[in-house]
């Protein structure tokens, strides 16, 4: 593996605490097999899979949440596990896109400087990822009914 | 044991002694045939009471002690013949022979005094006698031993289905029953030996797991949560067993009202409309069972292509091109760092065209981007040339990243083409589970209109007033269907918690466990649920062969009947225990108890338990006092012959073969004694019960 995916492939992106009893409650937590995350109605078959969609309805939405150094994020699976990879590659160059991040630099400066640099990339990822989870679970306290509504998710990302 | 003979003097209205009532047996079918009023229930009497000192009450329909009973079996010609200050004496004497060949003779003797026209003064109670023959005479022996032999005689537990009278079979099986069958494994195998190995494994479970919880809390580095963890843990430990009997009593009375909806259903007059109606149900909840699946399924993956078909991607188009721009600038810098200390300036990335392409540009001398010619010498021709010549840059970057940049804009490059798809693909997706959704409702529909159907052949039916009961009986179905979901959904609930509870425990561990402690509980836990299901396999496989067995003697003793005569099927219900069920060709329930052969059914399961594993019917005699009263004329042959094959010794009493010319049919069985009984008067006047004796004929067949 190349130095840089090596290094986004083991970043371990977190979620805040509050959001933890929320995650159990639509992903399959811990992972399982696929049929089981209907047998316990579930959503997301996987954490990430859940922290994925988080991301990506927030960047669409464009909204963030500003962590602090303060905010103890509870990290999950290191992205390297993540499915399909692609789509992890894909989320990693939208969080390049949206944040400070220099390639040019990057390729100037020192390993230090390159940690700060991923970092930069993780706190982004973890602001897009985390305010997805606030606006779904905002949506599913206010209606729980929409868990029941298959479309739910899929109507989300046209919204 | 086998019983070699049994004789009566004075019992009942087997009046005088014993040679004059005196019944020798052998292996086969013995047969005791008289006419209604001829003795043949008090022969059975007779048997039943040296055993247990009972006589059958027939105004009570009950079997009495003889404290209560007293002078009363005594023969009415003897108690008449008596004279005042006189005692007499009512016996029944049975020689039996057990599988060692020992022989025991049993005595059974009760004595009255007579001590006035009409009174008597009567021993408390009867006297038993048990003898064992040996060294050329008969041997008493003591008392403590007799209940042992008696025992072996007839064992209590087999009794009921090894000696019974016709009047009771139909209630020796209760065919709605659930436990009924259960109780029939039990006394069938050593299945019951398991459940001593469940409790032990279980006790053990227990234990192991609470040694595991103990050892936990010593190493926790938060003893006040452990507590409060454990504490959730036994709580939804107790939910969760409390739930589970719950949904078993629920699985219980669904199955119940299940049934009994079958066996209202098996009422209707109108067959074919009832044929009809099931198949035609059967087809739509098939239907509908099959498309909820479908929609399941589609739902299933409708969720997941989010991810498997990008649909997560819908709208990501501008955050790829913001990443494209920003690729497009460090791309930029890169080669123009790249080619500072160039003598050629080449502005695309290394390896861009890939080099088969540059090679064949060369070979053609012809540039594949602007379509130019190349010839050799012009200095487009050397441009290309340097390309292929190429070197990764040396000591420019610390870091080059350009290749992992290049994959991440190449991968996003190679979604843009499927991204354009996303909102037909969505579509297409959704038509198809309308379209499932539309054919459920069509068959949902459908389902109501024929249960309406239904429901006015019910009310059609003049046979019974059925429909208000076949409504409740769904209603109850239905009600206890959902408080089963409702149950499974707090035992969803409760385990998650349980799960999270252990989980918490086993965070707030710190150091090793001990792994003793910890693979004790383990291997206690498996031997518990190893216990649970070899048992369950050993119930099943019995079950599976009583079936086949009941199915193959039911089989013989019908096979001369061309109607339908329906087949035992053992159903299983939700709760794992079995019900026997009896059904017609297509599965449907015949147990109205209008069904002729009902009683043949019952009486080829008992005798099924009796020919099974233990194979009782190879030990002792089947006794049966008019067993075929309730049955068809056309099935009391093949009951005969299955009897007479099946067991080693049978003595049935009966008023079949009562003409002589019936009597020709018994030649085709496996034949013991037979004998003829009929009342006697000796004085002529059949009014008088002081005058009646009976008069016991053998015949020779």
């Amino acid at each position: 593996m190349s130095l840089l995916k090596d290094k986004f492939g083991n970043l371990k992106p977190g979620y805040l605490p509050k959001f933890k009893d929320f995650i159990k409650q639509i992903s399959q937590f811990g992972g399982g097999a696929e049929d089981d995350k209907y047998i316990n109605a579930k959503s997301f078959s996987n954490v990430y899979e859940l922290y994925t969609y988080a991301f990506f309805i927030a960047l669409y939405k464009d909204i963030k949440i500003d962590l602090s150094e303060d905010d103890k994020l509870i990290g999950f699976w290191e992205m390297k596990n993540w499915e399909p990879k692609a789509l992890t590659d894909s989320l990693i160059t939208c969080a390049i896109a949206e944040s400070n991040f220099d390639m040019n630099a990057l390729e100037e400066g020192d390993s230090s400087y390159m940690t700060e640099q991923i970092k930069l990339v993780k706190r982004e990822i973890e602001a897009y990822a985390n305010a997805g989870l606030e606006f779904i679970k905002g949506e599913i306290d206010q209606d729980p009914e929409l868990l029941e509504d298959d479309m739910y998710f899929i109507n989300l990302l046209s919204s | 044991m086998i019983i070699n003979s049994i004789s009566m003097k004075n019992f009942q209205c087997y009046a005088g002694e014993h040679e004059s009532n005196y019944l020798e047996f052998s292996n086969g079918l013995n047969l005791i045939i008289g006419d209604n009023g001829g003795g043949k229930s008090k022969l059975y009497d007779a048997f039943y009471w040296v055993i247990h000192n009972k006589i059958f009450q027939s105004d009570q329909r009950d079997w009495v002690s003889t404290k209560i009973y007293k002078e009363n079996l005594i023969s009415d010609k003897a108690k008449s013949e008596c004279q005042i200050g006189e005692t007499i004496t009512s016996e029944v004497t049975m020689i039996v022979t057990s599988r060692d060949e020992k022989k025991y003779k049993l005595e059974r003797i009760y004595e009255a005094k007579k001590i006035g026209e009409r009174e008597w003064s009567s021993k408390a109670d009867s006297a038993m006698l048990v003898s064992v023959y040996s060294h050329a005479k008969w041997n008493i022996v003591p008392e403590p031993k007799h209940e042992k032999i008696l025992n072996r005689v007839i064992p209590g537990h087999i009794e009921p289905y090894m000696w019974f009278q016709g009047e009771q079979v139909d209630s020796l099986m209760d065919l709605t029953d659930s436990t009924a069958l259960e109780q029939v494994v039990n006394l069938l195998s050593d299945i019951k030996d398991y459940d001593d190995l469940i409790a032990i494994t279980t006790t053990g479970a227990s234990r192991t797991a609470s040694d595991l919880i103990r050892h936990k809390n010593k190493l926790s580095n938060d003893e006040k949560k452990s507590n409060e963890l454990n504490a959730t843990l036994e709580a939804s430990l107790k939910s969760i067993y409390k739930y589970e009997k719950d949904i078993e009593v629920c699985d219980y009375n669904i199955e119940t009202a299940k049934v009994k909806v079958e066996e209202l259903i098996s009422k209707v007059e109108d067959a074919e409309a009832k044929a009809d109606y099931k198949s035609r149900r059967k087809a739509l909840v098939d239907l509908c069972k099959n498309l909820e699946k479908s929609l399941l399924e589609k739902h299933g993956s409708f969720s997941k292509n989010i991810f498997k078909k990008h649909w997560i991607l819908k709208n990501v188009d501008p955050f790829f091109k913001k990443f494209e721009a920003k690729y497009k600038k460090y791309s930029k810098e890169h080669n123009r760092k790249e080619n500072e200390n160039s003598r050629v300036v080449i502005k695309l990335p290394l390896n861009v065209p890939q080099p088969i392409h540059v090679e064949r540009m060369i070979e053609e001398e012809s540039c594949f981007v602007c379509g130019s010619a190349a010839p050799k010498g012009s200095l487009a021709h050397e441009h290309i040339l340097s390309l292929i010549e190429r070197k990764p840059p040396k000591d420019i970057f610390t870091n080059d990243l350009s290749s992992d940049f290049e994959g991440y804009y190449n991968n996003n490059l190679r979604y843009g083409i499927s991204i354009q798809d996303i909102d037909s693909s969505i579509s297409e997706e959704l038509s198809v589970i309308q379209d499932l959704k539309n054919k459920r409702v069509v068959a949902e529909r459908q389902i109501r209109e024929i249960d309406n159907q239904f429901d006015i052949l019910l009310e059609e039916d003049k046979s019974e007033d059925i429909l208000g009961e076949f409504k409740q009986q769904n209603r109850s179905r239905e009600r206890f269907e959902q408080n089963k979901a409702r149950l499974l959904e707090k035992l969803r609930v409760t385990t998650q918690q349980r799960d999270d509870a252990k989980t918490g425990i086993d965070k707030l561990v710190t150091g090793e466990i001990d792994k003793v402690t910890l693979i004790s509980e383990k291997i206690f836990s498996q031997l518990k649920s190893i216990a649970k299901s070899t048992k369950q396999q050993v119930f099943e496989s019995i079950i599976l062969e009583l079936e086949e067995k009941s199915n193959e003697i039911f089989r013989d003793m019908t096979h001369k009947n061309t109607s339908i005569k329906g087949k035992i099927k053992f159903k299983k219900i939700t709760n794992g225990s079995y019900i026997p069920e009896i059904v017609d060709g297509d599965d449907y329930i015949i147990n109205s108890p209008n069904d002729s052969n009902i009683i043949l059914v019952k009486l080829s399961l008992i005798m099924a338990i009796l020919t099974a594993r233990a194979k009782w019917s190879d030990n002792y005699a089947l006794i049966s006092d008019a067993p075929t009263s309730k049955m068809a004329d056309n099935y009391t042959f093949g009951f005969y012959k299955t009897v007479s094959e099946r067991f080693t010794q049978s003595i049935v009493t009966t008023y079949d073969f009562l003409e002589a010319e019936r009597k020709a049919v018994l030649s085709n069985f496996n034949m013991g004694k037979v004998y003829q009984i009929e009342s006697h008067y000796p004085s002529g006047n059949s009014d008088n019960r002081a005058d009646l004796c009976v008069k016991i004929t053998e015949v020779t067949i």
